[in-house]
């Protein structure tokens, strides 16, 4: 199977987060390493890829140094190809989570066709796990996340998936967006030679410049909004009791889900 | 430490720290050790990840690494157990010395068998060719284009587990010049490995006796010249000195850690024996002598990657690291006190472990007559 792999590299705190002068959180850090649910996510395809002649793609957009590394770690664990996202629409939202899902839908569409399409569950930095979700939605592609165990069962794949309940399990067809957990599987420690090797390979580049996965009104508002993740200081909420008694509780009750929808809870 | 990595090594440092947490975890060194064994799908791994290949370059199926890098690598497994590193020391050192002496295409070939995942070894020593290696008996006598090996072997190291070997043998009764080096796969049949040596120390290491009963190679696998043997034999153990001093230095690291740790938290007169001078003595010479012995390997690693032969130099460190971690080692039974003698702590097996380097790679008695040679010729203008 050929398998296209989701990487980002991300900054590791080194001492404990504090809160500075402007709410944001602050602390020394090491330099980028690959996010470590990623090295699952490429385990999971280079199993896929093992003995059958398949292909593990991986890809990775954000800092120059930090994809620049995340991609060589991937080298250096067996990846055959990587590729580095470059992409100006998202200058002033690189946090936004659900357009960069799109940005990266946009470089998987130009890279080739994959049977699978793999993430990590989350990045260590903006631990939210949406941008496989963003991914499958701008490709049309069927998505299962926190995957904890995936096989080659003929022409598809079996899944177990987590989720707060206990496991779902299941068939998919391939194509599909994937994202694993960090228990899916133990990630190979990469050889010296494949490290070596990957110290001066090549790696390619893919610009995205213009949005074709999800039409253009879409991607405009997406691609607006603030960023979905900040280190910043959440302020305080304030609390507030509504109690509704209206004539009968039917509209008591339409009066409450007419406002949770405005304030967009429902 | 003494010395400065560069941001490559200590990545690579990482990688055998991590590797060595997850395979060679306390309780399965242990029960090597008191079992003697040394199971061969716990070198899966390291072939997995390449430490048999490191410094073999890489159009050979190597990683490329200098002598310098290896040795690093090296040195932090050994603090794990010197006895799983030298099975892989032995195996690269084995196709360094067809490299050293053979053509591109036997390298290939050896590099070919074990870059998979298979071991080899270097049979010289007989029971009466050790530290006289122009002594050896066994014979290689030629047949139209194939030689015909007989002979015992002494105290092979992966002497049961390799695919293949580099073997010494007497082609003709001219002393040291009548000796040979071939490559010899195991596939060609005919060879018998012993039992495995029950050591006092290095106890994984698999150490045997191997017996070539008409053993039928092509002449094409004979190393260099007929005759040239010894050199080859020489040369690759001027190598394997300098590795077998890195092994030293990982266990007076170990010894360095265990001690100074238990030195902490152990009290007597109410205080921690590290507060007491007599402690701090053993605990500083134990360090001094790690760092200068870490520091020596790592000169002479350099000089091999800039070509040298170090025929002194490895001697000098083989001799000067093997004897410092006796000293070492015995010093840190001596902290642990009566504790160093229990095999639930981890020193004493430090100390049963370095004995066999001041023997194996030449006695550190014969390397100082090799260095007392070198200086009278340096100094015969």
């Amino acid at each position: 199977m050929n398998s296209l792999v989701f990487i980002k590299g991300v900054i590791v705190p080194t001492t404990k987060p504090e809160l500075d002068d402007q709410g944001q959180l602050t602390a020394e850090t090491s330099g980028a390493i690959l996010n470590p649910a990623d090295k699952n996510a490429i385990e999971a395809a280079l199993q896929l890829a093992d003995g059958q002649n398949g292909t593990v793609t991986v890809a990775s957009y954000g800092s120059a140094d930090a994809t620049e590394k995340a991609l060589r770690a991937a080298l250096a664990l067996g990846a055959t190809r990587a590729v580095t996202v470059n992409s100006d629409l998202l200058k002033a939202g690189a946090d936004n989570n659900s357009a960069v899902g799109v940005v990266l839908a946009e470089a998987a569409k130009k890279l080739g066709d994959f049977d699978v399409i793999f993430t990590g569950d989350q990045a260590l930095d903006t631990p939210q796990g949406y941008v496989s979700a963003s991914i499958a939605n701008s490709l049309g592609l069927p998505y299962f996340d926190d995957v904890n165990a995936l096989n080659v069962d003929g022409d598809q794949l079996s899944y177990v998936t987590l989720w707060e309940k206990g496991e779902l399990t299941g068939k998919v067809q391939t194509p599909a967006v994937i994202s694993v957990t960090e228990d899916i599987n133990k990630p190979r420690l990469p050889s010296f030679k494949t490290k070596m090797v990957a110290k001066r390979a090549e790696l390619e580049t893919v610009t995205i410049d213009s949005i074709t996965v999800i039409d253009q009104d879409a991607w405009n508002q997406l691609s607006s909004e603030a960023p979905t993740s900040r280190l910043a200081f959440i302020p305080e909420q304030k609390k507030q009791a509504v109690i509704y008694k209206l004539a009968d509780d039917d509209q008591s009750v339409s009066k409450l889900v007419n406002q949770l929808q405005t304030q967009g809870i429902l | 430490m003494a010395l400065l990595y560069t941001d490559e090594q200590k990545d690579f440092l990482k990688m055998v720290k991590e590797f060595a947490d997850e395979t060679l975890t306390p309780e399965v060194v242990k029960e090597c050790d008191e079992k003697g064994e040394c199971p061969e799908e716990l070198f899966k791994p390291a072939f997995d990840m390449g430490l048999h290949m490191l410094e073999i370059p890489e159009k050979f199926g190597g990683a490329g690494l200098s002598y310098a890098t290896t040795a690093m690598i090296f040195e932090k497994l050994a603090s794990y157990d010197p006895g799983y590193a030298i099975t892989l020391v032995s195996t690269f050192v084995a196709l360094r010395s067809v490299m050293i002496a053979g053509t591109d295409e036997q390298v290939q070939h050896f590099a070919d068998i074990i870059a998979p995942g298979k071991f080899a070894a270097f049979a010289l020593s007989e029971s009466n060719a050790g530290t006289d290696a122009g002594s050896v008996q066994a014979t290689a006598t030629r047949e139209g284009d194939d030689y015909i090996l007989n002979g015992d072997k002494t105290f092979i190291t992966n002497g049961s587990l390799a695919d293949v070997f580099v073997g010494i043998f007497r082609t003709s009764d001219d002393g040291n010049k009548g000796l040979s080096a071939f490559i010899v796969e195991k596939s060609r049949g005919g060879i018998a490995a012993g039992k495995h040596e029950d050591k006092m120390g290095l106890r994984l290491s698999n150490t045997t006796d191997v017996t070539f009963d008409h053993v039928k190679v092509p002449a094409a696998n004979r190393i260099g010249d007929e005759g040239h043997g010894l050199k080859v034999a020489l040369n690759s153990l001027n190598l394997s000195r300098a590795f077998v001093a890195t092994l030293a230095v990982g266990i007076m690291q170990r010894a360095l850690d265990e001690s100074v740790k238990y030195a902490k938290l152990r009290k007597q007169f109410n205080r921690p024996i590290i507060k007491f001078e007599a402690v701090q003595e053993m605990l500083a010479d134990m360090a001094t002598q790690t760092e200068a012995s870490r520091l020596m390997v790592n000169n002479t690693m350099k000089m091999m990657d800039e070509g040298s032969l170090v025929r002194k130099e490895g001697a000098m460190t083989k001799t000067f690291v093997t004897d410092a971690v006796q000293k070492a080692t015995s010093d840190a039974v001596q902290i642990f006190g009566g504790y160093g003698v229990s095999k639930d702590y981890p020193v004493e097996k430090l100390m049963r472990d370095c004995k066999v380097f001041q023997i194996f790679e030449g006695t550190n008695q014969i390397q100082r007559v090799t260095i007392a040679n070198e200086l009278n010729r340096e100094y015969s203008d």
